[in-house]
């Protein structure tokens, strides 16, 4: 764990991953400590007055695992992104093995962030992985459910964007009526389903 | 209330933002340039709560369709009315914005607040993220709300505000991770406003700086923050910008000191 003091706005604390990051926000929000936590995909940023933060936080015990029984999504899929094919030939693989690979593993939302809504999640298979595209797109479309390196998202709203769209969910991801308005949170599980 | 006649570029309401929903992918937002909003609540007497107009540049018209009392802030330049004290406005009046000569941003209260419901605690547009009410459209009505305080509105003319020649910097949390000096020619400049300029960010143009080289994890940002993308021209977050970013974050600003910048204009930097 390091501490890197944000500005005079907070600390940013580096961690081996999120799920370090979200159980130490847990233990700081149970001890009353920093005004807002926010996790990285392996940081956590504590808002708040620095010294009090600095001193308190290397003291706070952080919790051993995630809770063993998190919140599972399935989320349909029709598997029909623009990139679908060239990923597919980049990574080496017929369509529907791709697929098949992409619906088989069961992914974790680390967190949320880039716009509202947007999740950002582990456990895609590694055999495909791939670098960000070359040239972002300047529009992807809303639902799109994109991969980049290790992680694969979710678009909750058209916005320009650099990862390769394999598929489109009508799952809104976002709704500012409900509390909390994201409808993944950290440490969910996220399985997709195609259809 | 009032009713738009015309928007020019881009005329929204605005806040002091939303707090506590950072973790959840949500800006801040609010008003750029705070303390000219605030002044324009307490010349009509409102609390400091209560949603104005920010409109950028000008072009702006708007007419009142019964008694209100208004007052502008942030630039000065050409209008209908004067700028800094509460004006009252009679039906069929107007008040129109020309190109500001001073600042970009300006601030329009109306006694009352501006009565639109809230969204995430705010009434402020959030321009990424795409919350909150719609920027205005000519022939939008605007409502006067329920935020006036008992204190009466201030008619006398207030001074124009001091603007702060430098901005502060406070160094970033990966401002170590840089090479040796970085920070000396941050300081230094000299800096210009890019043409990228906006509420999400602002981009500085001036002595190239040398990037650490490797990627890093997405991790969480707060406006005013000064990034260092490869290109080595530092980018400072808006109130609208994404809550998670990539790029090292060398240094935070008071977004103060550039909410009436426009694209060509110096900024100088002091350290705290």
């Amino acid at each position: 764990m390091r501490l890197r003091p944000y500005g005079d706005r907070g600390v940013l604390v580096e961690l081996a991953d999120a799920s370090s990051a979200r159980r130490l926000r847990d233990a700081l929000r149970a001890a009353g400590v920093g005004d807002e936590h926010v996790v990285g995909w392996s940081s956590l940023l504590v808002v708040g007055p620095i010294d009090r933060l600095l001193d308190e936080i290397p003291s706070v015990e952080i919790g051993e695992e995630d809770p063993a029984d998190p919140t599972l999504h399935l989320i349909d899929v029709v598997y029909e992104g623009e990139d679908l094919a060239e990923v597919a030939v980049a990574v080496g693989l017929e369509i529907e093995e791709l697929i098949a690979r992409h619906t088989a593993a069961t992914y974790v939302v680390e967190c949320l962030g880039f716009t509202r809504g947007f999740p950002y999640l582990s456990g895609l298979d590694p055999q495909l992985r791939l670098p960000r595209r070359e040239t972002p797109r300047q529009r992807v479309p809303a639902g799109s459910v994109a991969m980049a390196a290790d992680q694969v998202g979710i678009y909750p709203m058209e916005s320009p964007g650099g990862w390769h769209l394999l598929g489109r969910t009508s799952l809104v991801t976002f709704d500012p009526e409900r509390r909390p308005p994201g409808v993944l949170q950290p440490g969910d599980r996220v399985r997709f389903v195609r259809c | 209330m009032l009713r738009v006649l015309e928007p020019g570029p881009l005329t929204a309401i605005q806040d002091h933002g939303r707090s506590g929903w950072l973790d959840q992918g949500v800006a801040r937002s609010g008003a750029f340039d705070r303390s000219a909003m605030d002044l324009a609540n307490r010349l009509v007497g409102n609390h400091p709560d209560a949603a104005c107009l920010e409109i950028l540049a000008g072009g702006c018209r708007i007419e009142a369709t019964g008694d209100c009392v208004v007052a502008l802030t942030g630039t000065d330049g050409p209008g209908s009315i004067d700028r800094r004290r509460a004006v009252r406005l009679g039906r069929g009046e107007q008040v129109a914005i020309g190109m500001p000569t001073v600042g970009v941003r300006t601030y329009l209260a109306i006694r009352g607040g501006i009565g639109v419901p809230s969204v995430l605690d705010s009434c402020s547009w959030d321009s990424l993220g795409h919350i909150g009410p719609q920027p205005l459209a000519a022939g939008d009505l605007i409502r006067a709300g329920d935020r006036a305080t008992s204190s009466a509105p201030w008619f006398e003319a207030v001074p124009p505000a001091r603007r702060l020649s430098t901005a502060s910097l406070v160094a970033g949390p990966h401002l170590d991770l840089c090479h040796e000096g970085t920070w000396d020619h941050l300081a230094a400049g000299p800096w210009r406003i890019g043409t990228r300029c906006d509420r999400v960010g602002v981009q500085l143009v001036g002595p190239r700086l040398i990037a650490p080289s490797g990627g890093m994890a997405s991790f969480p940002v707060l406006p005013g923050s000064v990034q260092l993308p490869p290109d080595g021209q530092p980018f400072i977050l808006g109130p609208d910008a994404g809550t998670t970013g990539g790029y090292p974050v060398i240094a935070v600003v008071d977004l103060g000191a550039v909410a009436q910048s426009r694209p060509g204009d110096r900024v100088r930097f002091g350290r705290r």
